[in-house]
């Protein structure tokens, strides 16, 4: 009958064991509370600024926004910028406004075989997912500003208003640079 | 018995084989290898208004190689890009060495008067536009395609259209295409190909 005795000490053995395990861990939930509170305080107090103020602005974040001087007579101009979606859900860049131009369209220009097409988004707008940044560059997208009101100079600016989905009204200054400029301008310091 | 080579002989045998490489090469069958070859089909005469209200016609541009464009005033981006561009070919190689041309596909906007304006941010580039009727002869002539679009609300149309750049010898050949977006490198090698053609 060597097996049950061994089994009774085992058991023995074991209870000794969870006793101990359970002041253990008696021990380690107190400060596991202690610290998920104090993290909570902390997590509470780092993102009231965004809970409490509901600045949804800051979920869309602009970059590099560049315009090139037009030509003396010209009517439009094309605007570029990277829109980086820093929120946790897709938007949509619905329009666009500024004082420089009549109208504010968002284009998408394609090029087959050597044939340029252009064409403004439909209204549904410029849809942005989570942590993606969108390029408008030359040769791809841009705002096309239509029927401006003066000639773009260099070393201006224009500015405009984006419209989002979510992220409501964000204002852009889109910085002028050279006529004929495939890249954004340096900035001056 | 083995026969001495003089220096006299090594010379002479030198000189005969530079005399007979430069003859070869000087024969046309070896000169076609780097010339460029005319794109049959494109191309043709035309007769057009410059932007200083002045008619021209192919043959004005004829004697030194020519690059050909064909846009519009109201285009944001191809258009002012690749003007840029030739502007500065212009610049660099020199406009006694070669014409820049901007052609007009919108003629109903881009008046002698606009295209004016609109090229003097675009040294050594002629401006040309015309009749409806003339510009529709000269795209066709290039193979161009060029279609009017849908006015905004703000009444401004975009017109889709060939964005390539034509390269025409001096006697009015189309011989080469620049492509849009073609690295700066790649298209100053073909400048150099064709003005040493």
């Amino acid at each position: 009958m060597l097996f049950p005795l061994r089994f009774t000490a085992n058991r023995r053995n074991e209870s000794k064991l969870t006793k101990d395990m359970d002041f253990d861990m008696r021990f380690s939930i107190r400060w596991l509370l202690a610290i998920a509170l104090f993290a909570l305080i902390a997590g509470l107090t780092a993102a009231a600024p965004q809970l409490f103020a509901k600045d949804a602005r800051q979920t869309v974040v602009i970059e590099q926004a560049w315009s090139r001087a037009t030509p003396d007579g010209a009517r439009v101009a094309a605007g570029y910028l990277k829109i980086k979606n820093t929120g946790t859900e897709n938007d949509t860049l619905l329009r666009v406004t500024s004082s420089a131009s009549a109208e504010a369209q968002i284009h998408e220009m394609s090029m087959d075989n050597g044939l340029m097409k252009m064409r403004a988004l439909p209204t549904t707008g410029l849809e942005i997912k989570p942590g993606e940044t969108m390029e408008l560059k030359p040769g791809g997208m841009h705002i096309m500003f239509m029927n401006i009101g003066a000639p773009l100079k260099q070393d201006t600016s224009v500015d405009a208003v984006l419209t989002f989905a979510k992220a409501g009204d964000v204002k852009v200054k889109f910085a002028v640079g050279i006529v004929g400029a495939t890249s954004a301008p340096q900035p001056t310091h | 018995m083995k026969k001495k080579i003089r220096p006299q002989q090594l010379g002479l045998a030198a000189l005969t084989a530079v005399v007979a490489l430069g003859v070869m090469l000087s024969l046309p069958m070896f000169k076609a290898a780097h010339q460029l070859t005319p794109i049959s089909g494109l191309g043709g005469p035309f007769t057009l208004t410059n932007q200083m209200g002045e008619r021209v016609s192919d043959k004005t541009f004829l004697g030194r190689p020519t690059l050909y464009f064909f846009g519009f005033t109201h285009c944001p981006d191809v258009c002012p890009t690749t003007l840029l561009e030739l502007s500065q070919i212009v610049k660099e190689f020199g406009k006694d060495r070669l014409n820049a041309v901007f052609i007009s596909v919108d003629p109903a906007r881009d008046t002698p008067n606009v295209l004016r304006n609109y090229l003097q941010s675009f040294e050594g580039v002629t401006g040309l536009t015309g009749s409806p009727a003339e510009i529709e002869s000269v795209i066709k002539a290039f193979h161009v395609y060029a279609k009017k679009q849908e006015p905004s609300s703000s009444k401004v149309y975009n017109v889709d259209h060939t964005a390539s750049v034509f390269a025409a010898n001096a006697k009015g050949d189309i011989v080469m295409t620049i492509g849009y977006g073609e690295a700066p490198d790649m298209i100053k090698e073909k400048i150099n190909r064709l003005l040493n053609n």
